[in-house]
């Protein structure tokens, strides 16, 4: 097919030769942007998840910065309850101050080797405590760990009673505790 | 009278004509009712027209989504630094929150000591004496109370206490909440006292187990 041959076929279907024209333009259009459907839906589902994330996270956190300082506050609170693991003797006065105060008597309190392998941010602190009284006093030296300013687990306790003698008449009985105190490094 | 309608050339090559065909058929006029050009080009217009709705749909729907995209953008930008405030605000409060619940999990224990002590004081029978109580509490998940004690009177009378005894921690709502297993371990007379011994075990439920 020459150049005349097409220029003759353009002059007798001019509306049809455009019109096929104008086709291909349009298919070969349709062709290359076919892809920017997918690409511009995809890349809109993610940026209006992000934003409807965002716009919760902030609606959500309207009053969170006035919670975060009453957290901060009950934290500082609980942390002034913590001991410090380096001090012993100031530790150690923590016991003899509830000997002095529920009237028992103080046989024995040491301190354990503290467990390194810790994943909190605070550390237990362990001791051996072992007293001796009367019923009444041995309960309140406990329920006054149990309450007590610092934070305290037991690991054991055995109660004893006493027998023969005078502890035996006055219902005395021996309190040993593996107790740990919830403290700082 | 002549044909109005063009022949074509192959048509001419089968029926030979009974004279020679002067007509130049590029040349003439298309005479057809409908002409042929008619369907070429609504068929050719049809195809564009149809070719450009789709682009323009199309098109229009990529618009809509570009204009979506640059609202969702415009919303993440506006509201970005309050987001980060708010995230930044958030991880505080969840390392504040781990502290905290780190102090409440190292306190907490299903039933303390000394509402235990009050619990046996409370249903303690006057025939029994316990003479200790030992609370083995470092493994959660194996917590447990080991009694020990006396009872007066017969043997055959302070075994049926014993038992009974224990029938009574089983029934305590409190305990029965907190222990799996109540069991008397062992009920023997005592060489020193003459009296009946008792060892009764108690173990705790694991965590979760109601």
């Amino acid at each position: 097919m020459t150049t005349a041959d097409i220029t003759a076929s353009f002059k007798k279907q001019p509306v049809g030769f455009a019109c096929g024209l104008l086709c291909v333009v349009l298919g070969a259009l349709l062709y290359f942007r076919s892809d920017v459907v997918d690409a511009d839906q995809a890349d809109y589902d993610a940026k209006s998840a992000q934003a409807a994330k965002i716009v919760a996270n902030v609606s959500a956190s309207k009053n969170l910065a006035e919670q975060v300082k009453e957290i901060q506050t009950a934290t500082k609170e609980m942390e002034g309850r913590l001991l410090q693991s380096g001090q012993l003797g100031i530790n150690l006065q923590y016991f003899y101050k509830l000997e002095t105060e529920t009237g028992v008597k103080l046989v024995d309190v040491h301190p354990n080797g503290i467990s390194k392998n810790n994943k909190t941010a605070y550390l237990p602190v362990p001791f051996n405590v072992s007293i001796q009284g009367p019923y009444k006093k041995i309960m309140l030296f406990l329920a006054q760990l149990e309450n007590g300013p610092h934070f305290c687990h037991f690991n054991s306790a055995t109660f004893t009673k006493l027998t023969g003698g005078e502890g035996a008449s006055q219902n005395m009985m021996t309190l040993t505790l593996n107790l740990e105190l919830l403290g700082q490094p | 009278m002549l044909s109005l309608s063009k022949k074509s050339d192959e048509q001419a090559d089968v029926e030979p004509l009974w004279h020679p065909d002067f007509r130049n058929v590029e040349r003439l006029p298309d005479t057809k009712v409908v002409r042929t050009t008619f369907f070429i080009n609504t068929a050719a217009i049809a195809a564009t027209l149809a070719l450009l709705m789709w682009l323009g749909y199309r098109e229009f729907h990529i618009r809509t989504l570009e204009q979506q995209i640059s609202e969702a953008e415009h919303q993440i930008d506006t509201n970005s630094r309050q987001n980060k405030e708010a995230l930044r605000l958030s991880q505080v409060f969840t390392d504040e929150e781990k502290k905290l619940d780190a102090a409440a999990n190292f306190v907490h224990a299903p039933l303390s000591i000394t509402e235990f002590i009050e619990i046996l004081g409370n249903t303690l029978p006057a025939e029994i004496s316990i003479e200790s109580v030992d609370a083995r509490l470092s493994d959660a998940r194996n917590r447990s109370y080991v009694l020990r004690g006396l009872v007066a009177g017969t043997r055959d009378k302070a075994s049926g206490s014993a038992s009974a005894y224990v029938d009574t921690l089983r029934a305590n709502p409190r305990l029965k909440k907190v222990f799996d297993a109540i069991t008397p371990e062992r009920i023997a007379p005592d060489g020193a006292t003459g009296l009946l011994s008792f060892e009764i075990s108690l173990k705790e439920k694991p965590e979760g187990k109601k």
